[in-house]
């Protein structure tokens, strides 16, 4: 038992970036843990139209209602849930992806190198948010391809971080022990190259991480990603455009659910970047 | 008395790593320092010219170089110092010279840090001199290269140009000639020689290698964990050592330890202890092969005899 | 010239020989020049006994221990190591055959291990290509290996940055003895050691040799080193071979100006040094 908080505490970052950690336990508690205790609907539709909120947790509307009178808290708990959710699935998929082609690009090199970093230079030349549009644009607008044209653009950050390292590691001397000792490419690959490979590797994850939330987000409110009326802040914020002025709550909080997230994650990001990066600093 | 040094003691994030170090360097002199690596050395070289990192803290009793107090030296005067009377060279010349800028750029940088004024033309004739100096040829067509056009003995060359640009009175090489081949580390110890013996200057020369010391300086004092341990005229510490570290310092030494070929080395056992941990008695007890009560003592440097500077900190 | 002339080449049995080995390096470029890293190496090892290969840097020692473990290809000759069915080109042996018979310690003891492997999982890796192990099997033959070298259990799962330089580099020498070798090529093992624990490294390998039968090619720029460790040298710059023969004869007597002028620059009196007389060893050029 002892073992497994001492493990908990190795993954706190440290610095700021213990704050961003425990804002992210919280949310993630609130959006997976919340729904299942609390009888919350972010579909259920009430009578109260706009209703103020009560800042009572006693009181149901504890954050008002929208102007369809379904319930902000339970909405925004559901936003965190799909964001978060979102996040990981985006997150997960690319980083599999780019660290594969990094590599191979690493590697191997030559036209295979050539071929995979010039269309990761392809994937960077663009700003992000104009190519996830793009990418909406030619698969449908939607948020299965939301999530499709996000992971997209996940995708270069992983490839150049592990194929620079994946070509750094491969000049070591020990890799070149391992090849003495008879190991083939493959096997130093899995158990000497990428393991080297992990530190950069999650510090790129945590930013990934609200980067992709935050494009989610922004293809939600463009209408181009979750669709009404899938409870996702960036689609809540579009939604309450129109009551900006009498009821600006109804804007800033769903904003402030994805500042915070965002903020957490980069926190977190910057915080393991500096623990990780000075390479063997705390093993 | 060009440098003295009375009971320096350096502290690491308050813990002592450095401990009493009383030593000095006359005009003129080559002043060995024999020690492994850890055993806090370029630590000493480092308060020396006052480069001591944060957290790393030098108090002494005295520190006199040049007729400078350094205990009292501001920043003004360290700068006059370290471009001035005294210089340092370090054991990678490639790291120490900065890859972007020409020979000729930090060249002439030394010189104009020695002698404010100057004019651009007369430094670059300076320069060129000082390249002639320490024997590189055709010093106009190697003023233009960049650092990693040179190779390593070249480096150090161009380094040591640098360090005699304002004819210091102490020179402290820190492990010259480690990074080097045997035949330039030849040519580089030589043209050490040379210089000090033209300009009189003292020179403090670092090294693991006893070899070196023995070839090089006329004392040595041999640093364990953090103390000085022995010292004394080179010839007769190597000879005859009298503390138990600097025997087996050189009785490890394949070459000089008479014995047949492919037979054993005598070795000291285990390995130096860290240099901030705190022992009881002499330091080296623990790695010592003969031991009594007497050693769970501190102990202090003692005369070897009455009319002699051999000191040697061990009570056998 | 005939292999009795070779160096290494006595009455006792060859168990590796080189011959006419040469690499050839292109500088990038579209029209790169070439740069003889070794040109026309001849040499065989003799079992049981240490070669001993000087020379400063560019002489093309390094290359050659790359070489004839197989990890870069060579411009023009061969390897051949002895089989039981006999000698056979390292070319045509495939990476397990020749890994099993050949290892290599790495120069530098700091970068030669992987700084985020535990010392049981660096030590066994080797044997993962030769059998499938479990995680126990691992453990037990690496601290069997760590025992050879004098290390212990204290050790088994420390990261290497926890050892100090002696202990790594016989860590390295554990992981090289793992898959059994006959010959091991120890390139420059105690050039960043210091002084003491080089003693005490070459003490454990003098040991190793006598106890398991080892072959060494040993590369090395302390003569003084040589003269105690070796029984065979060969002195090299830029590339080629300058002289070879017992250790004593060259030490003692080296006929060529290159082989005085790397004894002359021994600092200290850790050598005599030679008188100028003509030596029984053989001379490559002039």
């Amino acid at each position: 038992m002892q073992a497994r908080i001492a493990i908990g505490f190795r993954l706190m970052p440290g610095g700021w970036g213990n704050i961003g950690f425990l804002v992210l336990v919280s949310l993630l508690l609130l959006g997976f843990i919340a729904p299942l205790l609390l009888d919350l609907s972010p579909y259920r539709i009430s009578a109260e139209l706009l209703a103020p909120p009560s800042w009572n947790p006693l009181s149901v509307p504890v954050l008002g209602t929208d102007d369809l009178g379904r319930d902000m808290f339970a909405r925004l708990v559901y936003g965190a849930r799909c964001s978060l959710g979102i996040g990981f699935v985006v997150v997960a998929v690319s980083l599999v992806i780019g660290v594969g082609l990094g590599l191979l690009a690493g590697v191997y090199g030559g036209w295979l190198d050539a071929l995979i970093m010039r269309l990761v230079d392809l994937l960077m030349c663009l700003p992000s948010i104009l190519l996830a549009i793009v990418i909406v644009a030619v698969l449908g607008s939607g948020l299965g391809n939301a999530i499709v044209a996000v992971t997209i653009i996940g995708i270069p950050r992983f490839v150049r971080v592990v194929r620079s390292m994946t070509i750094q590691e491969m000049q070591k001397t020990y890799v070149m022990a391992a090849f003495a000792s008879g190991s083939s490419r493959l096997r130093v690959l899995w158990s000497e190259v990428l393991p080297n490979c992990v530190p950069p590797v999650i510090v790129q994850a945590a930013l990934g991480f609200s980067d992709a939330i935050l494009e989610i987000a922004a293809l939600g409110f463009l209408g181009l990603g979750a669709k009404p009326p899938v409870a996702e802040w960036g689609a809540m914020l579009a939604d309450a455009r129109p009551f900006i002025e009498s009821h600006p709550l109804l804007v800033v909080m769903p904003g402030a659910c994805i500042l915070l997230t965002v903020l957490s994650f980069n926190l977190v990001g910057d915080a393991l970047r500096d623990r990780l990066d000075p390479k063997l600093a705390r093993l | 008395m060009i440098l003295s040094v009375k009971n320096l003691s350096i502290e690491i994030d308050g813990k002592p790593a450095v401990r009493g170090l009383t030593f000095y360097v006359a005009a003129g002199e080559v002043l060995g320092v024999v020690g492994e690596s850890g055993c806090g050395k370029s630590m000493v070289n480092m308060a020396l010219m006052g480069l001591l990192p944060d957290g790393v803290n030098a108090s002494a009793e005295q520190m006199e170089a040049c007729s400078v107090d350094l205990l009292r030296a501001g920043p003004r005067d360290w700068r006059a110092l370290r471009g001035g009377k005294m210089a340092m060279i370090f054991q990678n010349p490639m790291s120490a010279l900065n890859p972007c800028l020409t020979v000729e750029r930090q060249l002439k940088e030394s010189v104009l840090q020695a002698r404010t004024g100057m004019s651009r033309a007369s430094a670059r004739a300076e320069a060129l001199r000082l390249l002639d100096r320490v024997g590189i040829a055709h010093a106009g067509a190697r003023l233009k290269s960049y650092p990693h056009e040179l190779s390593g003995g070249m480096a150090q060359r161009i380094m040591i140009a640098m360090a005699v640009a304002s004819a210091p009175q102490l020179m402290i090489a820190d492990e010259p000639t480690t990074a080097l081949d045997v035949t330039v580390q030849a040519q580089i110890l030589q043209l050490l020689e040379e210089i000090r013996r033209d300009t009189g200057m003292a020179l403090i020369l670092v090294s693991h290698d006893i070899g070196v010391i023995e070839q090089c300086a006329h004392r040595v004092q041999v640093m364990y964990s953090g103390q000085i341990v022995e010292s004394g005229d080179v010839g007769e510490v190597i000879a005859s050592p009298c503390h138990p570290y600097t025997r087996g310092l050189v009785a490890a030494q394949p070459g000089r330890s008479g014995l047949p070929p492919k037979s054993r080395l005598t070795t000291i056992d285990g390995s130096v202890i860290p240099i901030t941990e705190e022992v009881e008695g002499c330091r080296f007890r623990l790695r010592c092969s003969r031991t009594d009560h007497r050693c769970e003592q501190p102990q202090r440097m003692r005369r070897a005899a009455a009319n002699s500077y051999r000191e040697s900190r061990c009570h056998w | 010239m005939s292999l009795v002339n070779m160096p290494g080449a006595g009455a006792n049995e060859v168990v590796l020989r080189v011959e006419n080995l040469c690499k050839v390096f292109r500088l990038p470029g579209a029209h790169g020049q070439a740069f003889k890293a070794l040109n026309q190496l001849n040499l065989a090892v003799t079992r049981g006994r240490t070669l001993a290969v000087v020379g400063e840097s560019g002489s093309g020692k390094s290359t050659m221990a790359q070489l004839v473990m197989k990890l870069q290809r060579p411009s023009a000759g061969r390897v051949s190591l002895r089989l039981d069915s006999g000698m056979r080109d390292i070319a045509d042996l495939p990476a397990r055959e020749l890994y099993r018979k050949i290892q290599m310690v790495f120069q530098d003891p700091y970068a030669s291990l992987n700084p985020r492997q535990r010392i049981w999982r660096i030590v066994s890796a080797p044997l993962c290509n030769y059998e499938r192990l479990s995680r126990d099997e691992r453990q037990q033959h690496a601290l069997h290996y760590l025992q050879q070298v004098g290390l212990g259990e204290a050790q088994l799962h420390a990261f290497p940055h926890m050892l100090s330089g002696g202990q790594r580099q016989r860590v390295n020498i554990a992981r090289a003895l793992a898959t059994k070798p006959e010959i091991l090529i120890l390139d420059e093992p105690l050039s960043a050691l210091d002084v003491s624990v080089q003693a005490q490294i070459i003490n454990l390998l003098l040991d190793l040799q006598r106890d398991l039968g080892l072959t060494y090619i040993f590369i090395s720029h302390d003569l003084a080193v040589v003269r105690h460790f070796a029984d065979q040298v060969l002195v090299m710059k830029s590339g080629d071979m300058v002289e070879w023969g017992d250790v004593d004869q060259v030490l003692e007597n080296p006929a060529h100006v290159y082989t005085r002028q790397l004894l002359q620059s021994v600092p200290g009196r850790l050598i005599d040094l030679p008188v100028r007389t003509q030596s029984a060893s053989v001379v490559a050029d002039g």
